[in-house]
């Protein structure tokens, strides 16, 4: 039967089902490949309607080259995510475009089936998942009409018994989401590496984050345990820069050795002196494809994975590729290095020492005028807000010495250079000083009373150390734009219109309309509950919710429910679909002559399905031979009530009445 | 011969394969309608099933290693459709019925047409039931809004006697074509096999030394002994056209020859050859004479049935050589 021809009917359907399959991986493909699928199709298409003639085979080994070939060339590294998805594709495609019997439309709807879910590996949003099981339904209707040898029935019989089936499959569905145990991944798996890293770099130069606060994507949402903190206490601390080159901040040694320096225990000896004042909160961090974490100042514990760094920052233990949630606890009033070794204070003391001279000799004159550190740090940010400086996202390009010509000739930057500059100076003093970069601030969400910290909140603002004080922040930014710091950056950068300006369609740019930006945050709320409940639910959520919601706790209770609701479904499932269908019998009549079989049935003799009452009393006769005369009336009166003549309704219920008296006296036969 | 698609039959041979059968025939017993329930129909996923079930096992082991909750939802997905599948596929058949509505009689050695009506006894659509007697004879049903339907299939009758094909197997894949649902039915059929007509000598009790003389039989067929009733299949040279223009009924004529005149065809004056080759010499002369309008009876054994013609007759005679020396049950066991 596999070795059959294709069914005619079935093409169109395996032609939805290929584009429904190569739809949501279109952006991800180079346009090569696409150019090629596109052919493909439109080539078997023509095929189809005898426009065209099948591929001979050299051609096709041909498309099979090229597509390997373009692949090559598409993806760097052969072994991803990417490129696997890319061959798997291709050979998807091209066995649609040579598909000639049931057993090739069978494969291609095979292949589908595995190649759909890929797309859950780069996007797992709820509009995703429902294209996903639209598709299914598509997929599977096509696997129907592939299997057909005779189709009579048109694509809505089967479109709509295919989806009663997907419905009909969704509780146990549901069941084994919830109950089946979740294991550890049981080898590492290449994970889709093709996305740009986003959020903050290893290093910062002038104009690294004005590029970031051009993008509106999503960084993280936090979900705080108590009320969410003043916003100008949202400092996201996640790289401390202490190496500066004269151009660049870098943080202090390579990636590897600050994997080192973590620890990655689970600090215990701050979580038992809990303060009122521990800020608790949970962080559903967006894939950034670097290692750092955020946090707020400061974060007294780490682990699963997840670890600190003497600098008070938090490491993934590798860089961060799919969504990650993480618990933190963290203390506002933490003192860091109250003792600053030699080491890390001859280390955040470096200046280059050649140019920037304007500002060292700036540095020392004002020193030199204060009367403590404390007083230099705030004549420092006096003179920040009294000279005429300029909060921008297009600042001027600076030259070799940007520290020099930012403080003193443009004087319009955006917060790297102002954190960059006010570390220099105190350096360039004599005070530790280094440079943190992070996000800043944050929307509140009311509909789901969380915060959401987009990438344009990214920040970078500065810590200086001094004595008795350990190290402190200092936001010079604030100096100047303080409603950064209060509203954020589109308020900040209000009088030169550039907040979001390259996407006009970014929903975030209308936040001033108020039913738009209610919506947006709607949806959002709704789009972080199907993170958390749904994406997010792994071993330990799993474990949580049965504890929790349904107090089982030993794998053996949990496997005796999850026994029990199968065998549940099932039963449910036989019940809905097969039992019998009564034909409601309403003619009196007819009820009476159903009555008067189901009396012979018992007695041993039943009517055949389509047997006539004459043949059927012919051989009850034969049988019961003592009754015969009423056998013969019954079916004589029935045959008279449906067959005969039209008679008036009072001589009908006379003979109804009759018959049903017959038959009483036959049962007591 | 078996049919080459019967899977479980055909894969177990010897005793295996007879216990098998046994117990079929005990489950399944003959009948002449057939309504279709647990107790007559088998389920098991087919080859692509088992691909299918594959399929699955890759897509968890996708989920597992990338702990991705959506391809976790969709391998449960995919996992759960199996039983409903099942459910379905089993739904496709349960419930059917299916009679005998017509098996025509042949000669042995051609194909007999069996013709079935299928009809539901709820209000389920059918799609994709499968009927098939063997390779070559098969055909494909559909009860969408029509509540029955009539299928014709054409068996084989390779020896003389009652029309025995075998079970008839109906399957379906139906919807998804990843689970087999298949019942084997066994009809009683009343159709039968006649001999296959050989041609060889008249085998007929001569007098001594007077060659039986054909045209002289017919010619002695003049005298009309009466009329009767005609029947669908009788000669039209033999119809009473005259009497059917002044009365209107078709009647026809029946001859009366002398007492020699009458050919007694007998079994045991066919010469030479078995059982089976003497019935077909048989048949072959019943054909022939029918075919020349002569007046013929037959001496088969302890019956004896009288000279006539017509094609009651013929079919009568036929039969009797089809059933002759025939034990049922034997047959029916072949």
């Amino acid at each position: 039967m596999n070795s059959a021809a294709l069914p005619r009917s079935s093409f169109l359907w395996l032609l939805i089902s290929v584009g429904a399959v190569l739809l949501p991986h279109v952006n991800r493909m180079p346009t090569g490949l696409l150019i090629g699928y596109g052919l493909c199709m439109v080539w078997r298409t023509l095929v189809h309607y005898g426009k065209a003639k099948m591929p001979h085979g050299l051609v096709k080994l041909l498309l099979v080259i090229a597509g390997t070939l373009i692949i090559r060339q598409g993806y760097q590294n052969l072994l991803g995510v990417d490129p696997a998805a890319a061959f798997l594709l291709l050979t998807f495609v091209f066995k649609f475009l040579e598909m000639q019997r049931v057993r090739d439309g069978l494969l291609i709807i095979f292949l589908g089936y595995f190649c759909l879910p890929i797309t859950f590996l780069f996007s797992q949003t709820m509009v995703m998942t429902i294209y996903v099981f639209v598709a299914l339904v598509v997929l599977t209707t096509t696997l129907v009409k592939v299997t057909k040898t005779s189709d009579q029935a048109g694509a809505t019989i089967d479109l709509k018994q295919v989806t009663v089936m997907l419905l009909s499959a969704l509780p146990l569905m549901l069941v084994l989401f919830v109950l089946v145990p979740r294991i550890g991944p049981l080898w590492s798996v290449p994970l889709p590496s093709g996305q740009s890293k986003t959020g903050p770099s290893d290093s910062m130069s002038p104009g690294d984050i004005a590029s970031l606060a051009k993008s509106d994507e999503l960084a993280f949402r936090v979900r705080f345990d108590g009320a969410i903190p003043d916003t100008r206490e949202l400092y996201w601390r996640g790289l401390v820069f202490s190496n500066f080159d004269g151009r660049t901040w870098r943080p202090e040694g390579t990636p590897f050795q600050q994997q080192k320096n973590a620890s990655w225990a689970r600090n215990s000896a701050h979580e038992e002196m809990e303060e009122s004042l521990d800020i608790h909160y949970q962080v559903t961090f967006e894939p950034s494809y670097q290692p750092w974490l955020y946090a707020l100042d400061y974060p007294l514990t780490s682990g699963s994975g997840i670890g600190l760094t003497p600098q008070y920052t938090l490491l993934n233990k590798v860089s961060v590729d799919q969504r990650k949630h993480y618990n933190l606890v963290s203390s506002p009033r933490l003192m860091i290095d109250s003792v600053l070794d030699p080491a890390s204070r001859k280390r955040n003391l470096l200046i280059p020492r050649a140019g920037n001279s304007r500002a060292k000799k700036f540095a020392i004159e004002q020193r030199n005028k204060a009367s403590s550190d404390q007083q230099f740090v705030t004549d420092i940010l006096t003179y920040y807000r009294q000279k005429p400086f300029y909060y921008s996202l297009k600042p001027p390009r600076l030259g070799p010495d940007s520290i020099d010509e930012f403080m003193f000739d443009t004087r319009k930057g955006f917060c790297e250079h102002y954190a960059g500059s006010f570390t220099y100076i105190m350096r360039a003093a004599g005070i530790p000083a280094r440079v943190v970069v992070g996000y800043q601030g944050g929307e509140i969400n009311h509909s789901g009373n969380y915060l959401l910290v987009h990438q344009f909140d990214a920040h970078a603002w500065a810590e200086v150390w001094l004595q008795d004080r350990g190290w402190v922040r200092i936001d010079p930014t604030g100096q100047v734009a303080p409603e950064r710091i209060e509203q954020g950056i589109e308020e900040a950068t209000a009088y030169e219109n550039s907040f979001l300006s390259d996407s006009t369609f970014s929903l975030l740019r209308y936040r001033d309309n108020l039913w738009l930006s209610q919506l947006r945050l709607k949806l959002d709320a709704i789009e972080y509950d199907w993170n958390r409940w749904v994406l997010g639910y792994n071993a330990k959520r799993q474990s949580d919710f049965l504890k929790d919601y349904l107090g089982l706790v030993s794998s053996a209770s949990k496997t005796q429910l999850l026994t029990g609701l199968v065998t549940l479904f099932l039963i449910a499932l036989m019940v809905v679909f097969l039992r019998k269908e009564r034909i409601k019998i309403t003619d009196r009549c007819d009820q009476l002559y159903f009555r008067f079989c189901r009396l012979m049935e018992t007695r041993g003799v039943a009517r055949g399905a389509a047997e006539g009452a004459t043949d059927f009393s012919q051989r009850l006769v034969e049988r019961f031979s003592a009754q015969e005369q009423s056998i013969r009336n019954i079916t004589r009166m029935y045959n008279y009530l449906s067959y005969g003549p039209d008679i008036n309704p009072h001589q009908r219920s006379r003979i109804l009445k009759k018959l049903e008296q017959e038959i009483a006296a036959l049962k007591r036969t | 011969m078996e049919p080459k698609f019967q899977p479980f039959s055909d894969r177990y041979s010897g005793k295996l394969k007879r216990i098998y059968r046994n117990w079929l025939d005990r489950r399944l017993p003959k009948s002449t309608e057939i309504t279709l329930s647990q107790r007559r129909i088998f389920i098991l996923p087919n080859r692509p099933g088992l691909l299918f079930s594959g399929l699955l096992l890759l897509l968890f082991l996708m989920a597992i290693n990338y702990q991705n909750s959506m391809v976790f939802a969709y391998t449960f997905m995919l996992a759960s459709l199996f039983p409903v599948i099942i459910i379905f596929t089993y739904r496709n058949l349960s419930g059917l019925g299916i009679r005998v509505a017509e098996c025509s009689s042949v000669f042995a050695g051609e194909a007999a047409k069996i013709t079935l009506d299928i009809y539901r006894t709820d209000h389920r659509i059918r799609q994709q039931l499968q009927f098939r007697w063997n390779e070559s004879s098969h055909t494909t049903a559909n009860l969408l809004e029509n509540d029955q339907d009539q299928i014709e299939l054409y068996v084989p009758a390779e020896q003389r006697g009652y029309l025995n094909p075998g079970r008839l197997n109906l399957q379906s894949t139906y919807p998804l074509g990843l689970v087999r649902s298949w019942s084997w039915l066994r009809f009683e059929l009343y159709g039968l096999v006649y001999p296959k007509p050989i041609e060889g000598e008249l085998p007929v009790q001569a007098a001594p030394g007077q060659e039986p003389n054909l045209r002289k039989i017919r010619v002695a067929m003049d005298e009309i002994s009466g009329l009767r009733r005609y029947v669908l299949g009788d000669s039209p040279k033999q119809v009473a056209w005259k009497s059917y223009a002044a009365t209107g009924e078709m009647n026809v004529k029946q001859f009366e020859g002398s007492e020699s005149e009458k050919l007694w065809l007998d079994f045991n004056e066919v010469r030479g050859g078995h059982l089976e080759y003497r019935l077909s010499v048989l048949c072959y002369w019943i054909l022939k004479l029918e075919a020349d309008n002569c007046l013929y009876g037959l001496r088969l054994g302890e019956q004896a049935y009288e000279p006539a013609s017509g094609i009651p007759h013929r079919d009568l005679l036929l039969s009797a050589l089809a059933t002759f020396d025939l034990d049922k049950e034997h047959s029916v066991s072949r």
